[in-house]
């Protein structure tokens, strides 16, 4: 092909670029237009938390909830469900989750307190162990205990789930105080996630 | 630049271009699930209350003097009063016994028989008993205010377990005629009250004083009420109704009505002082408008676990508040048996708030004064990027008029992050 002909090659090429960009921006504009007839929603710019411990009351409906239930003298409860957002941009990974609660200096001795875990009909009672300095519990909470669910083979309770892809657990949460909890103490709950 | 060279430049670009891409997309997946989901909520294992400190503990060996009300019996003449008498933690028998006073009067000294005489009460801990006194002296008639005790006191199982010393004030049958010019008696009073927290008032007796005393709307206090002339370290609590006899010249004068039948009055509050010299009485009254007590609410909290303030919003002018923050701390020894030292040694934990450097909060440690509310503490991380420690904290609330301490309030918060 001699130069001429390149450059009436080159110049179809602009064309039908000019072309393209045309009809997207036409497009664009239409569509614009034609949005302005329908009711505008405004997203709130959170960050998204893939997997999360929603408290849910009995019957498993979502509450608002910000402090524990009486459940009775030195008694208190609270029940979750561990969930894991659908479509988060991320890798498919395989994923574990266990639950540890961690309980502030205020109830003294650990034994104080006892814990206990209902999932799936079955029940486990937290075994405490306290909070190393330097560790980024004892950074995050301070001193304290950290009680942890095992089953009867001596394993830790977790649940699989898979990264991007839905999935729930119902938790729940029973705090026994054993009438000896001297002072005012805070409680977390909180998962452990690590790849399978 | 040849061709070859343009090729490798795009080919070097296209790489890198794919190389941050897939590093974009890889370390959203990596960074979401390092976080943890978590939840968090304190309980609390007793009430919080603000922490007064006229409150009457009647096992404490000689720490109340309750005034029994203004006695103007005379010479063999006979009076019976009430005593309330709260035990907290003691159960037996409390028996008055007679108690023989000395003292002097204008005329000289000379002897007064108070014969006190009661009926034993059975009392256990958390009660309180209304026990009647019967009292009989055997004196001239006195010109002027003069303090008598009378000593109670309890036994339980042989052992003497309580004794109280109850002061009782002979106040003279006739009084001076009332003055028309007077001096200014008051001095800095706070200007709001709430009838379940004490108030403070302050006053200066003029030059010449023989007696004086505090009243209510131009009466007495109800029975119950407790007051201090010394800043709280000891206190009086009124056995049956009456006037409060000041004995100092000048003092900030506390006064706690929360445990009478005026707890719950929202009514503006009259208090007089009436002061006699040999020739006139002054009197001089400052009212007090009804102003609830917001210093329950809890500390203002960020969403994360920081103090941002409190409010004050009680107590007028003149009222000022000290701001202190302890963290706890856990300390575990060991204890041997001595008596069996074979034995292997005990643990014993104990749980104790230990005063924070003052710089980990920007007020700590400083007074707040003359305002009615505002933000009285910060979370000092929040200025300067530094991390005060997780952990458990109180923050002490301390509400002074003229230095005198008129409450306190204890607020328990967590840092955490």
């Amino acid at each position: 092909m001699g130069q001429c002909g390149r450059k009436t090659q080159y110049l179809m090429y602009a064309a039908l670029s000019c072309l393209l960009c045309g009809l997207l921006l036409a497009g664009v504009a239409r569509g614009h237009f034609a949005s302005q007839t329908e009711r505008t929603v405004t997203i709130p710019a959170e960050e998204l938390q893939p997997l999360y411990l929603q408290p849910v009351n009995s019957e498993g409906a979502d509450v608002e909830a910000t402090d524990w239930n009486t459940a009775g003298d030195g008694v208190y409860t609270m029940s979750f469900s561990l969930r894991n957002y659908r479509g988060a941009v991320c890798a498919e990974t395989d994923m574990t989750a266990s639950l540890l609660v961690l309980a502030s200096l205020g109830i003294a001795e650990p034994e104080n307190l006892t814990i206990r875990l209902t999932v799936g009909g079955s029940s486990y009672v937290g075994t405490p162990t306290s909070i190393p300095g330097g560790t980024a519990q004892a950074y995050s909470f301070g001193d304290g205990w950290c009680y942890r669910f095992y089953d009867a083979e001596n394993r830790e309770v977790s649940w699989d789930f898979t990264a991007g892809r839905s999935a729930a657990y119902r938790l729940d949460v029973t705090v026994s105080t054993n009438g000896a909890v001297p002072l005012t103490s805070m409680l977390r709950v909180q998962t452990n996630v690590r790849e399978s | 630049m040849t061709g070859r060279g343009q090729r490798k430049i795009a080919y070097i670009a296209s790489a890198l271009a794919l190389l941050v891409t897939v590093s974009l997309l890889v370390s959203p997946a990596q960074a979401r699930y390092t976080k943890d989901a978590q939840w968090q909520g304190a309980i609390s294992a007793q009430t919080i209350s603000s922490r007064g400190l006229l409150y009457v503990d009647c096992a404490k060996e000689d720490s109340d003097v309750i005034q029994l009300g203004s006695w103007r019996a005379s010479a063999d003449e006979m009076t019976t009063v009430s005593l309330l008498l709260t035990s907290p933690a003691v159960s037996g028998e409390i028996t008055p016994t007679e108690s023989v006073v000395s003292f002097t009067t204008q005329s000289g000294s000379e002897q007064l028989l108070v014969a006190a005489t009661a009926v034993s009460q059975s009392v256990s801990p958390g009660n309180s008993y209304s026990i009647p006194i019967s009292l009989r002296r055997t004196a001239q008639a006195i010109t002027a205010s003069t303090p008598v005790t009378v000593v109670l006191t309890g036994a339980s199982g042989g052992a003497t377990v309580v004794r109280c010393v109850c002061q009782i004030v002979l106040q003279p049958t006739a009084g001076p005629t009332e003055a028309t010019q007077t001096d200014a008696l008051f001095g800095h009073c706070m200007t709001g009250y709430d009838p379940t927290q004490p108030f403070c008032v302050s006053y200066t007796l003029p030059t010449g004083c023989i007696s004086a005393e505090m009243q209510l709307s131009g009466s007495d206090f109800p029975v119950g009420t407790r007051y201090s002339m010394d800043g709280g370290l000891t206190h009086t609590t009124l056995g049956a109704a009456g006037v409060i006899p000041l004995d100092r010249a000048s003092c900030c004068l506390l006064v706690d009505l929360s445990h009478t039948a005026l707890r719950s009055m929202t009514a503006p509050l009259d208090v007089t002082l009436a002061a006699a010299t040999a020739t006139q009485l002054q009197k001089q009254t400052v009212t007090l408008a009804y102003e609830k007590w917001a210093g329950d609410i809890e500390p203002l909290t960020a969403a994360d676990g920081a103090i941002t303030g409190a409010c004050l919003t009680w107590g007028g002018e003149h009222c000022t508040a000290e701001l202190a923050v302890s963290v706890l701390r856990r300390s575990v020894s060991m204890v041997m048996d001595e008596e069996h030292p074979e034995a292997p040694p005990q643990t014993v934990t104990e749980l104790s708030y230990v005063e924070v450097d003052s710089g980990l909060f920007t007020q700590c440690g400083t007074t707040v004064s003359d305002e009615l509310s505002g933000v009285i503490l910060d979370y000092r991380g929040v200025e300067t990027n530094e991390t005060t420690p997780a952990g458990s904290y109180l923050l002490t609330v301390t509400w002074k008029v003229d230095g005198v301490t008129v409450t306190e309030k204890e607020y328990p918060f967590f840092i955490s992050r």
